[in-house]
């Protein structure tokens, strides 16, 4: 079985969103769900995603050219909103939207969106969907006030764990107040802000491992879906050393960072792939020797992972196991059927 | 004629302190040497901090700070781990960057006083000792009047910037700051520092010393380094050469990587640059080694470390005195091969700054 693990469903107008929140927050604009800061100096939607918006017609492209049987959506997130109500607002619509228009198909599985700054509202909303066969997993934007290894998030990641559901850590910047995404000041170009903003992954994941939550659920997952793939196995090299010096300073955190890995997956995105194909395998190998890799192709944007028609990487440098077969063993709601 | 011995170990980063806050501040003129808590901006505790300090239990002399006793400092630079010559960063207490431009500037040019008449002047009859410009990078038009102030002097070897400056080192107004550094002949070497920069990372703030010490500073240089890759700097200043010191090496080859498979589809946003960013790597950038990453199977680093041309771009240093000083003798494995490691204990590092390749024999060969 074929599995894209990252689609982005894209409403066909902000209307879809808006009609579902109550007034008055209906009239606040959500922005473009492509960004605003940072926008791509060539058209943000790749030449092969045209129909992207409606689902019969992505699935043309994601089914029948692109070969996956299932494929896994994830909604823009429109955060941060500055307003707390809006956002919860906007949270419980996007699902609402997503679970009646791209999940009413029978192939494509979706992502509940949750808003990490309301924990309470998030859980319930992970209790609302979490019946419904086709959502697969959560998502929490990559960009938010607080690293997810923090005390008040615990919540969410045990609910999502005890329903099976992986945690999806999505940065999208889709319209809502983006934070400073880069570590010395705002990136000045979109391909600066491009290649950097993914490293962030790794702040959350030496956070999620250091507060031990990792070990408090050894059956949870975090899918990383801006790759970096090949960056941040060797950047928990780091913890590493820092860790079993410093081990009475976590005495909680029972094995070394980089053992975490395990519950760890990265969508590998387009510059994930390295022109050498010596460098492509080390990615590979850092990567679990590939266990930490899901096909995903980014649809419908510019940097969509396109092995039929990009001379590089071809897809016969992969096995089954990228995929689908590590999705399969990621997303316990795959296997129900 | 004086003996000599061939120079095997060079340190590219120690960290020497003066013996009390005065030995700096007598070299700042008024009005600045008289404001009130200036001492308390200078001293700033590190917000994160190994629970038992950041420093080798055994570099604390009888008297005075760790790395501030030049007897001591010497047996164990030069007898212990056996290097030939070292290069002291001024960072950390008595040396965090200012908020105030004028001050910081002042300050920056009291450090380099402190150390032109200390470590590489009464401490360094020796001649191993080497120093780095310390510069505001707050204010750039002084920072440049301050190295073209040590230009000529062939004791300082670098210059050297803060990793938290405001904006990432591609940005047009540091531009002045690089050239004047070209027109000196010397690298630009980044290191962090502790007191004008914040410790919240893009997504929130991390609780303890092992987890920022690790990633905090990596993602200061990534995206200084993105930053200078993307803008043209080193099209611009074609002689201008980065030393990133003590902020990693492994995960520098993939994210370039990342940003050349980029560039094949947003070239268009970069047009002043010619060729793919990781063809600019090897001349202008070159990485500290200290710490070496530990990862559980050594082929995991021989893979990263030939990716990243280790063996043309690393530079060794032993971080002296602090907690985690990594020895000449082991930090680079010999699995790597003599080939290698004498290129990064030595070789890189001559290359770069324009090292002899003998010193004079003195008391510590004894």
């Amino acid at each position: 079985m074929k599995v894209d693990a990252l689609v982005r469903a894209l409403p066909r107008s902000d209307d879809e969103i808006r009609r579902r929140i109550p007034r008055p927050l209906r009239d606040i604009p959500l922005g473009s769900p492509f960004g605003q800061r940072y926008v791509p100096p060539i058209d943000d939607v790749h030449p092969r995603a045209g129909g992207y918006d409606d689902p019969g017609r992505a699935g043309e492209v994601l089914f029948d050219q692109l070969g996956a049987d299932l494929a896994i959506v994830i909604p823009p997130n429109r955060q941060l909103r500055t307003d707390r109500r809006h956002e919860v607002a906007v949270m419980r619509a996007t699902n609402e939207w997503l679970a009646e228009t791209w999940l009413a198909g029978s192939r494509f599985r979706g992502s509940i969106q949750l808003s990490p700054r309301d924990v309470a509202a998030s859980l319930a909303e992970i209790e609302r969907w979490s019946a419904h066969p086709a959502f697969v997993q959560v998502a929490v934007p990559l960009h938010v006030h607080a690293p997810y290894g923090e005390q008040e998030y615990f919540p969410l990641w045990e609910a999502a764990a005890g329903h099976g559901l992986p945690v999806a850590v999505h940065g999208d910047g889709s319209g809502g107040a983006e934070l400073t995404p880069a570590m010395a000041g705002e990136p000045t170009r979109f391909i600066e802000y491009h290649t950097l903003f993914p490293l962030n992954a790794i702040v959350h994941l030496v956070s999620v491992v250091s507060e031990g939550v990792f070990d408090r659920l050894p059956e949870l997952v975090f899918v990383f879906t801006d790759g970096a793939a090949g960056v941040i196995p060797p950047f928990l090299w780091r913890e590493d050393a820092k860790a079993r010096a410093l081990k009475e300073e976590m005495p909680w955190v029972r094995e070394r960072p980089t053992w975490y890995l395990r519950q760890v997956r990265f969508v590998a995105r387009r510059d994930d792939f390295p022109r050498e194909p010596e460098h492509l395998e080390t990615v590979r190998a850092l990567a679990g020797d590939g266990r930490s890799l899901l096909y995903g192709s980014n649809f419908p944007m510019w940097d969509l992972v396109d092995f039929a028609s990009e001379p590089w990487p071809p897809a016969s440098a992969f096995d089954d196991d990228f995929f689908g077969g590590n999705a399969v063993a990621t997303y316990p709601r795959l296997r129900a059927g | 004629m004086r003996e000599e011995r061939p120079i095997r170990v060079i340190d590219c980063d120690v960290h020497f302190k003066p013996v009390a806050a005065e030995a700096v501040t007598e070299h700042l003129p008024e009005p600045w040497r008289s404001r009130r808590n200036l001492h308390r901006a200078l001293t700033k505790a590190p917000v994160y901090n190994p629970y038992t300090g950041a420093m080798r239990l055994d570099a604390k002399p009888a008297e005075g700070p760790t790395g501030s006793d030049p007897v001591l400092a010497g047996r164990q630079l030069f007898v212990e781990a056996g290097v030939d010559l070292a290069i002291n960063i001024p960072v950390g207490e008595h040396f965090c960057p200012l908020l105030d431009p004028d001050l910081n500037a002042a300050y920056s040019a009291a450090v380099n006083e402190w150390q032109a008449a200390t470590w590489l002047g009464a401490f360094n009859r020796h001649g191993r000792y080497r120093g780095s410009i310390s510069v505001a990078v707050n204010n750039v038009p002084a920072a440049v009047r301050e190295v073209e102030r040590w230009a000529g002097d062939p004791r300082f070897v670098q210059v050297l910037v803060p990793h938290h400056a405001g904006a990432p080192y591609g940005s047009p107004q540091f531009d002045p700051l690089w050239e004047a550094a070209c027109r000196a002949g010397l690298p630009v070497a980044l290191h962090s520092n502790v007191g004008a920069e914040t410790y919240h990372t893009p997504v929130g703030v991390l609780q303890r010393y092992p987890e920022y010490n690790g990633i905090g500073h990596p993602l200061f240089v990534a995206h200084h380094l993105v930053s200078l890759l993307t803008s043209g700097a080193f099209e611009r200043f074609p002689a201008l050469r980065f030393v990133f010191v003590e902020a990693g090496f492994s995960i520098y080859a993939p994210l370039v990587s990342r940003l050349d498979r980029n560039w094949e589809k947003l070239g268009g946003e970069v047009p002043h640059l010619r060729a793919r960013p990781s063809s600019q790597l090897r001349d202008h950038v070159r990485f500290s080694s200290q710490p070496v990453d530990e990862p559980e199977a050594f082929a995991d680093l021989a893979r990263i470390w030939a990716w990243g041309d280790a063996e043309h771009l690393l530079l060794f240093s032993s971080d002296y005195p602090h907690w985690d000083f990594d020895d000449p003798s082991r930090a680079i494995s010999p699995r790597f091969g003599d080939a290698l490691r004498q290129r990064v204990m030595r070789d890189n590092a001559r290359d770069l700054y324009g090292f002899p390749a003998r010193r004079p024999a003195d008391e510590y060969d004894a």
